[in-house]
C-alpha cells in the first residue's frame, strides 16, 4: 500500500484537497499522513523571550492542532488518516521536504485554488518544495467528478517519463488512462489532430503491457497553448512531468482547472 | 415558481421555447407565454402555435401541464398552469409590465446571435428587459448549446432561490458548473472561503461538482470575453453586487455582448 503525505492548512484549498484525496483513496488504497505547518506570523509577534515565548508557541500549536482536527473532522468523515495529523513548526517547504526525506512517501498531496491569473501556479512550480521533491506531487485545484477519467499529458520527449511514476503510484486505479501528446505551435488558430508516431505509441503500449494494462485513447495534437487547453479541462486527474515554468506545457496546465499529478524527471528504479 | 416566456414571431423565440419547456418541466413552474410585437397582425395565431409547441414537449402521462382525459380514469395530481397573453406596444415595456403583473420569478427571452443579440426589427429588447427587470432574466442565445454554466459569485448576496435556479440549469442541460470568485488581491478572505465551502457542500450533495476559479476584478472583462465555451453565464446582479463596480455603466449590455453564451441574471 502506498504511503501518502498530505499538507493541510486551515483554508479552502486544503478542504478541497482532502476531499479529493478521500475520493482517490477509495479507488487506490493508500495510507495517508497529514502534516500542518502553522503560520506563526499570522499569530502576531511573540510577546517575549524564554518561557513566555515557549508558552506562546505552545498555545499557537495547540490552536493549530484544534483547527486542523476540525478540518479533518468536517471533511474526512468518510475517509481516514493513518495517524493523527503532524503539527510541525518551521518554514513550510523545508518542513515538508524533511518529512519526505525521513519517511520516503510515495507521493505528496496539496491544494491550490485554480486561478485565471497563473502567478500562484508558477510560484508553486518554482518553489523549493516542488523543485526538490523526489516523488510526484498531486496538486488539487478542484473537487471533480471521479468518473471523468484520467489523462496523461506530455510532449513526445516527456510522455514516456511519466508512465513509470503512474504505474508506481496509481497502478491500483481501475482505469485505462487516455494519453495526449502535445506539439505546441503558437501560430496555429485551432487544434489539429496528427497521426500518432507509431514508434512512440508502441513504446507506450509496451510499458502498459508489462503492467498487465492497456492505455485508453491515445491522441497527438498540435496547436497553440490557448487552443490545446480545451483538451485538458475535463478530467478527474491529469498526469504530467513537472514542467519548467514558462514552458508551453506549464502555461497550458496553469489554465486547466483539473487536479494534476506532477512527476519529477525521471529517476526511478 | 413562475416563468414568463416573452416571444416574438422569429425562429430564435421558437428555439428558446424548447429550453423553457425543459426548465418548466424540471421546476414544475407556472408558465406564462407572452406573444409580443409592435406590428404583427398574426401574434394571436403565433401564441397559439407556441402553446401547442410547448405542450408537445411534455409526456402526457407525467406532465403537470396537461389535464388527464376523463376517459383515462386517472387521479389528478399537481396541476400547473400555462397561460397565454398577447400584448402590443413597446416590447420591453410590455414584457416588464406583464412580469410585474404576474409576479414572475424568471423572464425567459430568446435572441438572435446574428444581429448583436437583439430582436429582429425591434432592437435591444432582451437587453432592456435584462437591465430593467426586477426579477431574474434568462437571455437564451440562438444556436448555443449549453454544456457549461458559469456562475459569477457575488459574495454579499446569494439567495437560496438563485442557487436552486443555477442547480436547475446544470441539471437541466446536463452541464458542468464553474463558479468564478472575484477577488481584489491574491488572497481570498476567510468569509468567502467559508461561503465557497458551503457551496461545494450544497452542490456536491446534488452530485454537481463545481469547478472553482479565482479571477481578479481587474481581469474580469478579459476573462468574460474569453469564455465562449460555457454556453450559459449566470451572474448575481443585485444592488449590492460586486459586479456593479466592475460594469458600472451599461453593465448588462457589456455582459450580453462580451461573450457568446446565454446569460442568466439572478436577482
Amino acid at each position: 500500500m502506498q504511503d501518502v503525505l498530505i499538507a493541510l492548512q486551515t483554508d479552502l484549498a486544503s478542504g478541497i484537497a482532502i476531499r479529493y484525496a478521500c475520493q482517490l483513496e477509495k479507488l487506490a488504497r493508500f495510507n495517508m499522513q497529514a502534516i500542518h505547518v502553522p503560520d506563526m506570523d499570522e499569530q502576531g509577534h511573540s510577546p517575549g523571550g524564554g518561557w513566555v515565548h515557549q508558552t506562546w508557541e505552545n498555545a499557537v500549536i495547540q490552536q493549530a492542532r484544534k483547527k486542523i482536527a476540525r478540518l479533518v473532522k468536517e471533511d474526512l468523515f468518510y475517509c481516514y488518516l493513518a495517524r493523527a495529523p503532524k503539527i510541525v513548526q518551521g518554514e513550510k517547504d523545508e518542513v515538508i521536504l524533511e518529512e519526505m526525506r525521513q519517511k520516503n512517501y510515495d507521493f505528496f498531496i496539496e491544494g491550490l485554488l485554480h486561478s485565471f491569473e497563473p502567478d500562484r501556479f508558477f510560484q508553486k512550480l518554482d518553489s523549493r518544495l516542488y523543485r526538490n521533491l523526489t516523488c510526484p506531487v498531486l496538486m488539487v485545484k478542484n473537487l471533480v467528478n471521479p468518473d471523468r477519467g484520467i489523462q496523461i499529458v506530455g510532449t513526445p520527449e516527456t510522455v514516456s517519463f511519466v508512465l513509470p511514476w503512474f504505474f508506481k503510484v496509481l497502478n491500483e486505479l481501475p482505469v485505462e488512462p487516455d494519453i495526449l501528446i502535445c506539439h505546441f505551435e503558437t501560430s496555429l488558430g485551432k487544434v489539429t489532430f496528427l497521426e500518432n508516431d507509431s514508434d512512440l505509441i508502441s513504446g507506450i503500449e509496451d510499458q502498459f503491457l508489462k503492467q498487465g494494462k492497456k492505455p485508453g485513447k491515445i491522441r497527438t495534437a498540435r496547436g497553440s497553448v490557448d487552443k490545446l487547453v480545451s483538451l485538458v479541462r475535463d478530467h478527474a486527474l491529469l498526469v504530467s512531468v513537472l514542467p519548467e515554468t514558462r514552458s508551453h506545457m506549464a502555461d497550458m496546465l496553469s489554465m486547466s482547472p483539473c487536479p494534476i499529478l506532477f512527476c519529477p524527471e525521471p529517476k526511478i528504479d | 415558481m413562475r416563468i414568463l416566456f416573452a416571444a416574438d414571431e422569429n425562429p430564435y423565440s421558437a428555439e428558446a421555447l424548447s429550453q423553457v419547456a425543459r426548465l418548466g418541466e424540471n421546476t414544475w413552474a407556472d408558465i406564462a407565454l407572452l406573444g409580443i410585437s409592435s406590428r404583427s397582425k398574426n401574434m394571436d395565431d403565433m401564441v397559439k402555435a407556441y402553446h401547442r409547441q410547448l405542450l408537445g414537449y411534455f409526456d402526457s402521462k407525467t406532465s403537470p401541464y396537461l389535464q388527464p382525459r376523463p376517459e383515462a380514469n386517472m387521479k389528478t395530481g399537481i396541476q400547473k398552469q400555462i397561460i397565454t397573453r398577447v400584448r402590443k406596444g413597446n416590447p420591453a415595456r410590455e414584457i416588464l409590465d406583464e412580469a410585474k403583473k404576474e409576479d414572475s420569478d424568471l423572464i425567459a427571452i430568446g435572441c438572435s446571435t446574428q444581429e448583436d443579440y437583439t430582436w429582429k426589427d425591434a432592437g435591444n429588447v432582451p437587453l432592456k428587459v435584462a437591465r430593467d427587470a426586477a426579477c431574474s432574466v434568462l437571455v437564451i442565445k440562438e444556436d448555443k448549446k449549453i454544456n457549461k454554466v458559469l456562475c459569477c459569485l457575488d459574495h454579499d448576496n446569494i439567495s437560496q432561490e438563485s442557487l436552486e435556479m443555477v442547480s436547475q440549469m446544470v441539471t437541466l442541460f446536463h452541464a458542468g458548473l464553474d463558479i468564478v470568485v472575484l477577488t481584489e488581491s491574491d488572497d481570498v478572505q476567510e468569509k468567502i472561503e467559508n461561503k465557497l465551502s458551503w457551496l461545494i457542500n450544497y452542490y456536491s450533495a446534488r452530485d454537481i461538482f463545481p469547478c472553482i476559479e479565482l479571477v481578479k476584478l481587474a481581469s474580469l472583462e478579459t476573462f468574460v470575453s474569453q469564455q465562449a465555451r460555457w454556453g450559459l453565464m449566470a451572474m448575481w446582479m443585485g444592488k449590492k453586487s460586486i459586479l456593479e463596480r466592475v460594469f458600472p455603466s451599461n453593465k448588462v449590455s457589456r455582459l450580453l455582448k462580451a461573450n457568446e453564451s446565454s446569460v442568466l441574471l439572478l436577482r
